[in-house]
């Protein structure tokens, strides 16, 4: 039997790694790993993939982490202004609840519904046409999401790629009790902790008709369902209705804005501008620091959890208004009204509401959105749709036997189109 | 040498007289051929007879063996098998299992785990499909399976065969619920649409060892339905799985076996392969268990023929003769025909292309439509695969060219005459390609057709080798340390470990036993940061998929698509590696006889974009290797003084031992160093030929600008000194040859003592090193990276040494044979003793001692370090086949 010391040193030069002594001696030197002398591009590579990227980024002092990429929007100048300061020891107010697989930690923000998040307010959640979330998903189960009862949910992860070892450390999940809206952040404080703390989330989105994400449908979902599955926790997603956000909302500004990101609809559409927020790609080191007994950020990533929790509550309040264009306020929806209304139109007439299609359509083409500078190639094929619908609503008015007066004045637009398409001021639709 | 001298083979005396007795005519499948199969039908016995009637034939062939037939026994079907199988299997047409049928299938169903160790064709398939029909059966169809095989156009082609089966049950027992059973494949072309479908409701999921790896296992929980009740685990041709390969592919199982225990399950192994040396010994460290071993064929045979083909002397003096293609494009004319079906087997693409194109514009003269004639290789689109392998089994198709494509167990039913063009490079090579042909109750015929190369030739004048030498021996090293550590990083993704009290893995009965593997997962926490260790368990905590970066050498899927240009249809594959010289820009491309040129190859995106064309030559591709040592790490040596005082002193007691130093020179220094170090091999194409076809004149050439094939590994060295080396007689010239003899040697045995394949190993050898300004062996793992082969060698060299010493001198051979040091063609007449004397002297006398590394070293700056190549791992004695 080798001893441990001969088999390290021999695992270190087999694999290529610096050798223990080595690795102590290099990790006083703080900003970046110096490159090993005549090492060949691959070896490097191996001894960079040696170090865990979290690892290399959570340098105290930040060294890598300084270079980490942030988003657009909040910084200015330094990149990290603003970014919360490193904490010792375990997140503060972390409280340990009861869960049906043991205890877990969690903390539990309160707001009330009438506060503000960005430029709503939560309570604008009750007052909204569930409709418009089967028609934009084109998933009729979600016509009867109530967002006073739903739970909204958005995960903190180690890693994007998915796969038994990605970590879920963080779990946000938010709801309405009475007059306020509650944000329970379950934290894993450890590995050990895991089933508990799946098992308790498993138990609270099973209690809700409805889950609220974004990017969840194609994310968080399967980050917790597998970790659930590998703990023998029976996933809650299944048959629940889950609604999200992200599909909608890149119908809704497809083109209009810079990209579909949660923080970019929460900056044109809702007004919300986060000035402290986080970069996510630095949760996993976050989170491994805190493992490790290292000074870490977790602080900074409870806060971003915490907001796109809240975001998640605004933007379904928004899209349940799409339809009237206004808020319960009276006051216009913000955001890109003809990218909004083309993609209602279009999703009317997937669900062949043909009429209400054409009434979209219609309004494309009147002032002020027939000003809004819609691309030509959107225009052009808004028009053959437009074409298209009106033959058959014509076909099924025929054989109906009855032709309606409302429907009338749209046949109009069919000839104009057949001669290269309606003029922008051509028809008009009643409201 | 004639047909009357033949062999004796197992008692039947086989003259070519005595051929008269029995020919049964008609031998092709019925139906197909009719009028013009009548005509110019022969038997297998007909062909033979005028292989050895007709004078022209009669001087080739200048080796016969007849092997008698040989009768089937058959068994009962095991009395627990349902008979609702029993049932489908008999009007499938199998009214009783062979008896190794019945005993694998009777293992299996008393919990064992089996590995049926036969020749092609002796029905292996139904020992795994029984066994897993029946668990489904009994389960009510909760029962799961997982198939591994090598290939992907394996799996498919067994997806096929097994839900042939499960339809033959619901067609006929409609109340066995077999409605509901599905057959899958899962490999990197299964659209991700219904990937999930088949997760969930795949109960038998075919895939690859890769798809494994990196795609399953890191997902386990995605594939929980199948690994609750994972009944079997089925690996098919696992002889494919040794060496480095292996080794890692047995790293998988362990990760696979934990999986289904987190799960519940307790999965069994049913495994097939060729005939091996040491089945239960492969099996025992692929499997990590004892596994039951059923290896004797029950199957029957018909007669065999077997003739060794020697292609006339060209060129008496300089021994060249002629090419072994175009004598096989010859002999095509009498051994191919309408009444039976006719395989060639040719050592690379190139070869089988243009001989199918020879056969295609020859069809006639053989009676044959071009149609009937198909060539089959790797690279093929998997339907223009399908579609040659059906027409194989329906009998539509009578000549194939093949590369070892088909050497492997996909399903063309068995053929009635197989051309070896060339000697495949390994005994289970050729008796793979062998078992091709046969038909129940028929005779059937192999020819090999001996290169020019001394391998061949000297298989030419001593056949029996191929028919009594013992098999190679596989190598698999599950405990590899580097391998190990790689895997338990991914094992580690997969689901966290936990140590026993004691902080060993008893808890984790696949790693239970595994040295190290504790203290590996220590080393892995504390030093590279992966894991994490909370008391008595390591968690997996980094940012990262391993599997990904984890790569399990057997040569990865890393293909290069060819793409018609304009239309951007595809038209074949071909693999990294070899893409260099097979589509650079100016290639020609060959498929089933058609002509592409390759007019642009994106090499960056891995795309060769060709366009159609008529062109009467081909193009063949010249590449070279270069070994450059990047930093030599550990040196032990011998120095001149001690061995020399050794020598006087042994040859005092022992007058007339050879090794004994002949003259006075210096008796100081060095004698022979052994090194440890990393290397950069690179393998570049230099330039190519274009070959008219059937004149094969050279009609132009051009060069071939593309980015080097790099490798960055561990090599081991051994140099000689330049006193020891003109003392033992090795002073340039063919000497040279002796010297490579000795890497090869080394090579060759390694795999008896450092657990890897000779193929895992690259071999350089130079009679004098620009870097080293002496004799020098490069050994070095062809693995991005080196998997610590090297390391191995170093320590233990003095035995490597000893057993390829060992291994020369009981070969009873005059003067070199392909056992030993090679034929004597190419070794020289003096090769044997001189291999012989150099590794004596490598393997006795006093052990090199350690000494730095920078005592010994030439340094970087004087000289370029660029290796002359003659690099033997790349291109092994006899690979180059035909053409030009």
């Amino acid at each position: 039997m080798a001893h441990p010391e001969d088999l390290r040193a021999k695992l270190a030069r087999l694999r290529r790694e610096p050798s223990p002594a080595r690795a102590e001696a290099a990790a006083d030197v703080p900003p970046t790993p110096a490159p090993i002398p005549r090492l060949p591009e691959h070896l490097r590579a191996r001894l960079m993939r040696a170090r865990p990227p979290a690892a290399a980024a959570s340098g105290q002092g930040g060294g890598a982490a300084d270079d980490a990429p942030t988003q657009g929007g909040h910084a200015h100048g330094h990149p990290l202004v603003g970014d919360p300061p490193r904490t010792v020891g375990p997140p503060a107010d972390l409280v340990v609840e009861a869960g049906p697989r043991g205890p877990f930690a969690a903390r539990t923000t309160g707001a009330q519904v009438q506060d503000s998040h960005g430029a709503w307010r939560y309570a604008e959640a009750r007052a909204v046409d569930p409709d418009v979330f089967a028609l934009l998903t084109g998933d009729p189960t979600l016509g009867a999401v109530d967002l006073s009862r739903a739970v909204y949910l958005d995960t903190e992860t180690t890693g994007l790629e998915g796969g038994a070892g990605t970590y879920v450390f963080l779990v946000g999940l938010g709801w309405f009790e009475g007059e306020r809206f509650v944000v329970q952040q379950s934290f894993l404080r450890g590995p050990e902790d895991e089933a508990a703390l799946l098992a308790a989330v498993a138990e609270r989105i099973a209690a809700a008709p409805a889950v609220v994400s974004f990017f969840g449908k194609v994310f968080d979902r399967h980050r917790l369902e597998d970790k659930m599955r590998v703990h023998g926790v029976t996933p809650p997603f299944a048959g629940r209705a889950h609604l999200d956000l992200c599909f909608p909302f890149r119908r809704l500004t497809k083109g209009a804005l810079p990209n579909a990101r949660l923080q970019t609809m929460e900056r044109h559409l809702v007004g919300l501008e986060r000035s402290d927020d986080m970069p996510g790609a630095l949760a996993p080191a976050a989170w491994f620091d805190y493992l490790a007994d290292r000074a870490h950020r977790l602080e900074g990533v409870f806060r971003h959890n915490l907001d796109d929790v809240r975001s998640l509550v605004i933007l379904a309040a928004y899209l349940g208004r799409v339809t009237q264009e206004s808020r319960a306020t009276g006051a216009q929806l913000a955001g890109p009204p003809a990218q909004r209304a083309l993609a209602l139109a279009r999703a009317f007439a997937d669900r062949r509401e043909d009429a209400r299609a054409l009434e979209w359509y219609a309004r494309l083409f009147a002032p002020p959105l027939s000003e809004a500078g819609l691309a030509e190639g959107d225009l052009d094929r808004a028009r053959i749709a437009v074409g298209r619908l009106e033959r058959r609503l014509a076909r099924s008015s025929r054989a109906a036997g009855a032709a309606r007066t409302g429907r009338n004045g749209l046949n109009g637009l069919n000839g104009r189109s057949g001669e290269g398409g309606p003029e922008p001021n051509g028809p008009r639709v009643a409201p | 040498m004639d047909p009357g001298h033949s062999q004796e083979a197992a008692g039947a005396k086989a003259t070519v007289g005595a051929l008269e007795a029995s020919a049964p005519a008609g031998l092709g499948r019925p139906g197909v051929g009719g009028a013009r199969q009548r005509g110019r039908a022969r038997s297998v016995l007909d062909i033979v007879r005028t292989l050895s009637d007709e004078p022209r034939w009669r001087a080739r062939i200048v080796h016969w063996r007849k092997q008698p037939p040989r009768p089937g026994v058959t068994e009962p079907w095991p009395a627990r098998l349902d008979p609702r199988l029993v049932d489908v299997l008999q009007r499938r047409g199998m009214q009783q299992p062979y008896a190794h049928q019945a005993r694998a299938i009777e293992l299996a169903l008393a919990g064992r785990d089996v590995l049926v160790s036969t020749p092609t064709a002796s029905g292996k398939t139904v020992c795994y499909t029984a066994p897993v029909l029946q668990a489904l059966l009994e389960s009510g169809g909760r029962a799961r399976a997982l198939f591994l095989y090598p290939t992907k156009a394996l799996s498919q082609d067994q997806t096929a065969g097994l839900t042939a089966m499960v339809e033959a049950l619901c067609e006929h027992h409609p109340e066995s619920g077999a409605r509901d059973w599905h057959a899958f494949t899962y490999d990197g072309d299964t659209p991700p649409s219904v990937r999930r479908t088949l997760r969930d409701r795949g109960h038998m999921v075919l895939t690859n060892p890769y798809m494994l790896h990196q795609g399953i296992l890191p997902n386990h929980a995605k594939w929980a339905e199948l690994f609750r009740d994972l009944r079997y685990i089925v690996i098919d041709e696992v002889h494919t799985l040794s060496g480095v390969f292996g080794s890692s592919v047995a790293n998988v199982l362990r990760r696979l076996l934990r999986i289904a225990r987190h799960y519940g399950a307790d999965p069994r192994f049913l495994a097939s392969s060729a005939t091996l040396r040491d089945p239960s010994a492969h099996a025992r460290s692929l499997f990590g268990r004892d596994v039951a071993v059923v290896s004797e064929d029950a199957s029957p045979s018909g007669e065999r023929y077997f003739g060794v083909y020697e292609p006339p002397l060209l060129n008496p003096v300089a021994g060249l003769r002629a090419s072994a293609l175009e004598e096989a494009r010859e002999l095509a004319r009498a051994v191919c025909g309408p009444g039976h079906q006719t395989i060639f087997f040719c050592g690379r693409r190139t070869a089988v292309e243009v001989l199918t194109r020879y056969l295609k514009e020859g069809a006639k003269a053989m009676g044959l439509r071009p149609s009937e004639v198909r060539g089959y290789r790797g690279g093929y689109l998997p339907d223009m695969r399908r579609e040659i392998e059906t027409g194989l089994k329906d009998g539509s198709v009578k000549v194939v060219v093949s590369t070892n494509a088909l050497e492997l167990g996909i399903d063309i039913g068995a053929l009635d005459v197989a051309v070896l063009v060339g000697y495949p490079g390994s005994q289970a090579s050729f008796w793979q390609r062998a078992g091709r042909v046969g038909r129940r109750g028929n005779a059937s015929l192999v020819i090999q057709i001996a290169r020019s190369e001394p391998v061949d030739q000297y298989l030419a004048h001593h056949p029996e080798y191929l028919f009594e030498a013992p098999r190679e021996a596989l190598g698999v090293d599950p405990d590899n340390l580097v391998l190990l550590s790689e895997q338990l990083k991914c094992a580690a993704f997969e689901l966290p470990f936990h140590a026993d009290a004691q902080g060993g893995l008893a808890r984790e009965p696949e790693y239970g036993a595994v040295p190290h593997a504790a203290e590996v997962l220590d080393y892995l926490a504390d030093e590279s940061g992966f894991l994490l260790r909370r008391d008595r368990t390591w968690y997996w905590m980094a940012d990262a998929y391993p599997a990904q970066d984890v790569s399990l050498a057997g040569g990865e899927l890393d293909n290069v698509l060819i793409l018609e240009q304009g239309t951007e249809k595809a038209i074949g594959e071909t693999d990294r590696p070899s893409s260099i010289t097979t589509v650079h820009e100016g290639a020609i491309y060959q498929v089933q006889g058609v002509t592409w040129r390759v007019e642009r190859f994106d090499y960056a995106n891995r795309r060769a974009y060709v366009k159609e064309v008529e062109s009467d030559y081909y193009t063949d591709a010249q590449s070279d290797t270069d070994v450059r040592v990047l930093r030599l790490e550990e040196c032990s040596s011998r120095d001149r003084a001690r061995y020399v005082m050794d020598a006087v002193c042994r040859a005092a007691l022992q007058p007339g031992l050879e090794g004994a130093p002949r003259e006075a020179s210096p008796q100081v220094g060095e004698d022979y160093s052994l090194w440890r170090g990393e290397v950069h091999v690179t393998t570049v194409a230099t330039l190519y030929k274009k070959i008219r076809f059937y004149t094969r004149e050279n009609v132009g050439a051009g060069d071939i600008h593309l980015p080097a094939e790099e490798l960055d590994t561990e090599a081991f060295l051994v140099t000689l000194s330049e006193s020891s080396a003109l003392e033992l007689g090795l002073a340039g010239g063919d000497q040279g040859a002796a010297w490579r003899a000795v890497g090869e040697l080394i090579r060759r045995v390694a795999p008896l003592f450092v657990r890897c394949q000779p193929s895992d190993l690259g071999l350089s050898t130079h009679v004098r090193s620009p870097r080293f300004g002496r004799p020098t062996i490069f050994l070095y793992d062809k693995v991005q990276g080196g998997v610590g082969l090297s390391e191995l060698f170093f320590a233990g060299f003095r035995d490597i040494a000893r057993a390829a010493l060992d291994v020369v001198e009981r070969c009873d051979c005059e003067a070199g044979c392909p056992a030993c040091v090679g034929p004597s063609a190419e070794v020289g007449p003096h090769g044997k003793d001189m291999t012989q004397r150099v590794l004596r002297h490598l393997a006795h006398g006093p052990t090199p001692e350690a000494v730095d590394v920078e005592t010994l070293a030439p340094s970087v700056d004087d000289a370029d370090g660029a290796e002359t190549p003659e690099d033997l791992g790349r291109a092994p004695r006899g690979a180059a086949s035909g053409g030009a």
